[in-house]
């Protein structure tokens, strides 16, 4: 039997204009590419490159990728409580309260982390007292944001789940309580994983926006190590790859994560 | 807590001079982003070669890199790797553009990709030409379903675009900030910052919430 | 296994609307057409009925180019395939295609569906074309829905459509890939009413399809094509009542 996708590969035959389009242009495209490089880029600097400075700072570069990685971890692992608590209460008969969550959650959706970030910092103390160290603004303005999406995610976890598991548990007589711990979450949870690990890579992405507030993680330390060195390609080509091989680790681990709930489900 | 709303009245010719400046930012970023999405879209339709290669690899390097850093590189080592001579509203637009470009070239193929196959089928069995094709049968189908996610790159780029005031560019939140410093009312002039943004993107997210629901009931 | 093969091609004396000689086309390893050679007269009528995967679509599809094929050669009226770009472009202006999954353009109103090809192909006004739109819109049944969409119309609503979209080109030959397979069973008249008041204007068909009664009542010729071959070609009433292939007869026994 042909697929049905071969079948519906209807292939137009070539006429000049294709032609011009398929070759002329990307080759066109390809030889400014290079020229552009050959001629625009400033090679005898390139050449004067010094990366020793990368191995001369090691530490505090990897203090920065720590911070990184910590202040990622646990504000992610506080918005993943608050947002499956604001989930949750998306759903009790109070109308005022939902409307309140969603409007919160908008908010926190439609400011950009960085002002959250300053006004934690600064606007806070003025208005309630409370002063925070940079580190712990970073770590609440994180906290808070990535709150809003996880709510969204473990929202659609939930709404995802068929409409036959609530029945089978209330036919069962469980009280809420026991519905949602036992039968609901625990379906949510599984469902949720690749919009977290999505999310979850996003905020690690999102930690180098710390830096306007010299937080501690890794883009504020390289761009210190910057201005002492006067070395900014060394360093920010480094931390550049050091996020990539970090994103890159990040997408496997969530590989392997899915995997392994899948074989656990059926 | 007092909120001095005269503080605010003070300095509005400042604050709007930033909030201009914030609307050209995203305004400029997004055409070049447009322009440099295209391209990049147009070499991952090729299937294959080396311009395919370059820009898959254009779309996965730059939607994992972190903005900062992007706009720090490209300020700092510009001039001196690249001889650029941008102002730091150029090199922070360009910058902006960068990474929007490569989300925006996942979107314009997604939309093209979108497109059944029977509609292209039907258009050829009827003999026309793959610029009417294109045209009238294609891009209007394609255009439609990226509307959404294309507005959600520009509320991306309205909260990245607050990020240049580290190279110095005098967007709303860099005044915001240089203006709370001065006069110390960061409660004030952050929380209009804030409620600034929010009025900006809220209706784009509105409207995207709302686009996404008509078109998953049009499938349906 | 060739039938009814013309030994030579007479380039631009032959009567035959359609000639095919030994036409082979390939998917990746997959042979789905294992050298079919068939003629098709004007004005004839030509039902190709098989199971499914046997070829039948993958055949049609190269008579209009949507498909290209690997070996053999075919003839629509005066232009041969495989041909130029502008040759394709002709064929299929003067080769229209009715499809199983109709393929209406969602985006515009009934009318500008078949109003479009015209004016992009033929260089007709949408004056015009919205004239000949609405003449064939009415010939098959459909004027009253002209200005909805076609997300608003019933399935046998929409293949009528279809026909009219692919008759607004004015079509030579006209190819229907089973063209009511998708439809609830109470549509499948409208369409096939429709199908035969054309069959009787003269305009050569090839139609693809599972409908035997309609075959064996419309037809001039059935063809029967099993894994890429045709095996056999007849008048229906030999087809359908004197079956002489051993597997013609148990795909008969089977539907019939």
């Amino acid at each position: 039997m042909v697929s049905g996708t071969e079948l519906a590969r209807a292939e137009q035959p070539r006429s000049t204009l294709s032609f011009v389009v398929y070759w002329i242009l990307p080759t066109a495209l390809g030889v400014a590419l290079i020229a552009w490089l050959i001629v625009g880029v400033n090679w005898s600097f390139v050449r004067g490159l010094d990366f020793s400075v990368v191995y001369q700072y090691r530490i505090a570069l990897l203090q920065g990728l720590l911070n990184t990685v910590l202040i990622t971890f646990f504000s992610l692992l506080l918005g993943l409580a608050l947002g499956f608590a604001f989930a949750c209460l998306a759903y009790v008969p109070f109308a005022p309260l939902r409307w309140l969550i969603a409007a919160y959650i908008e908010v926190l959706r439609d400011t950009p982390l960085v002002v959250a970030l300053f006004w934690i910092h600064f606007a806070l103390p003025v208005a309630t007292g409370i002063t925070t160290t940079a580190f712990e603004s970073g770590f609440i303005a994180m906290a808070l944001q990535s709150s809003a999406y996880l709510a969204d995610a473990v929202r659609a976890g939930i709404q995802a789940i068929p409409k036959g598991q609530w029945d089978a548990a209330d036919a069962l007589g469980l009280s809420r309580m026991w519905k949602w711990f036992d039968v609901i979450l625990p379906q949510a949870f599984k469902i949720i994983i690749p919009p977290l690990a999505n999310i979850a890579l996003g905020y690690f992405k999102a930690s180098s926006v710390l830096a306007l507030l010299s937080v501690g993680e890794l883009t504020t330390v390289a761009t210190r190590i910057s201005n002492y060195t006067f070395k900014p390609i060394e360093m920010f080509t480094t931390i550049g790859v050091v996020y990539l091989c970090l994103g890159y680790f990040l997408s496997f681990l969530t590989f392997r994560l899915e995997k392994l709930f899948r074989i656990a489900q059926t | 807590m007092s909120f001095d709303t005269s503080v605010i009245w003070q300095n509005l010719p400042m604050l709007l001079a930033g909030i201009w400046l914030t609307v050209a930012i995203v305004f400029l970023s997004l055409a070049v982003a447009i322009v440099i999405g295209s391209l990049v879209c147009a070499g991952t339709l090729l299937g294959r070669g080396f311009v395919y290669d370059l820009s898959v690899g254009y779309v996965a390097l730059f939607r994992a890199l972190p903005e900062p850093v992007i706009i720090f590189w490209l300020y700092y080592c510009g001039p001196l790797i690249l001889n650029s001579k941008l102002s730091a509203f150029e090199s922070g637009t360009i910058a902006l553009a960068i990474p929007s470009g490569a989300y925006l070239a996942e979107i314009f193929r997604a939309g093209i990709q979108a497109v059944p196959r029977g509609q292209i089928e039907a258009a050829r069995a009827l003999g026309l030409s793959s610029f009417w094709l294109v045209w009238d049968v294609v891009a209007p189908q394609a255009l439609r379903m990226m509307i959404p996610p294309i507005l959600g790159v520009v509320t991306i780029l309205i909260k990245n675009s607050a990020l240049v005031s580290a190279i110095g560019v005098e967007e709303l939140f860099y005044r915001a900030t240089v203006l709370g410093g001065q006069t110390f009312h960061y409660f004030e002039f952050l929380t209009v910052a804030a409620v600034v943004y929010f009025l900006m993107i809220l209706p784009l997210s509105v409207l995207v919430q709302r686009q996404e629901r008509r078109l998953l009931a049009k499938v349906w | 296994m060739t039938l009814n093969t013309v030994g030579d091609f007479f380039p631009g004396s032959s009567p035959q609307m359609i000639v095919c000689k030994g036409v082979r086309k390939f998917f990746g390893t997959f042979e789905a057409l294992k050298g079919v050679s068939l003629e098709v007269a004007r004005g004839e009528v030509l039902c190709i009925i098989g199971p499914s995967g046997g070829g039948k679509s993958a055949f049609l599809r190269t008579l209009n180019g949507l498909e290209p094929f690997d070996a053999g050669r075919i003839r629509i009226d005066q232009i041969e395939l495989p041909g130029t770009h502008r040759e394709i472009l002709e064929v299929r202006r003067e080769v229209g295609m009715v499809f199983q999954s109709f393929n209406l353009f969602p985006h515009m109103t009934v009318r500008r569906n078949v109003a479009l090809a015209p004016v992009r192909g033929r260089g007709l006004s949408w004056a015009e074309a919205n004239m000949r739109a609405e003449r064939l819109l009415a010939r098959v049944g459909i004027f009253d829905q002209i200005d909805k969409y076609p997300s608003q119309l019933s399935g046998g609503q929409q293949q009528r459509v279809a026909i009219a979209r692919a008759l607004a080109m004015e079509p030579k030959v006209l190819l229907f890939d089973e063209p009511t397979s998708s439809l609830d069973p109470e549509m499948v008249q409208e369409v096939l009413e429709v199908m035969r008041e054309l069959a009787h204007t003269g305009i050569t068909m090839l139609v693809a399809t599972h409908e035997m009664g309609f075959a064996r009542e419309i037809a001039d010729h059935v063809a029967f094509m099993v894994d890429g071959t045709l095996l056999h070609l007849a008048p229906p009433k030999e087809f359908f009542d004197h079956p002489s292939d051993p597997r013609l007869n148990s795909f008969l026994s089977k539907v019939l």
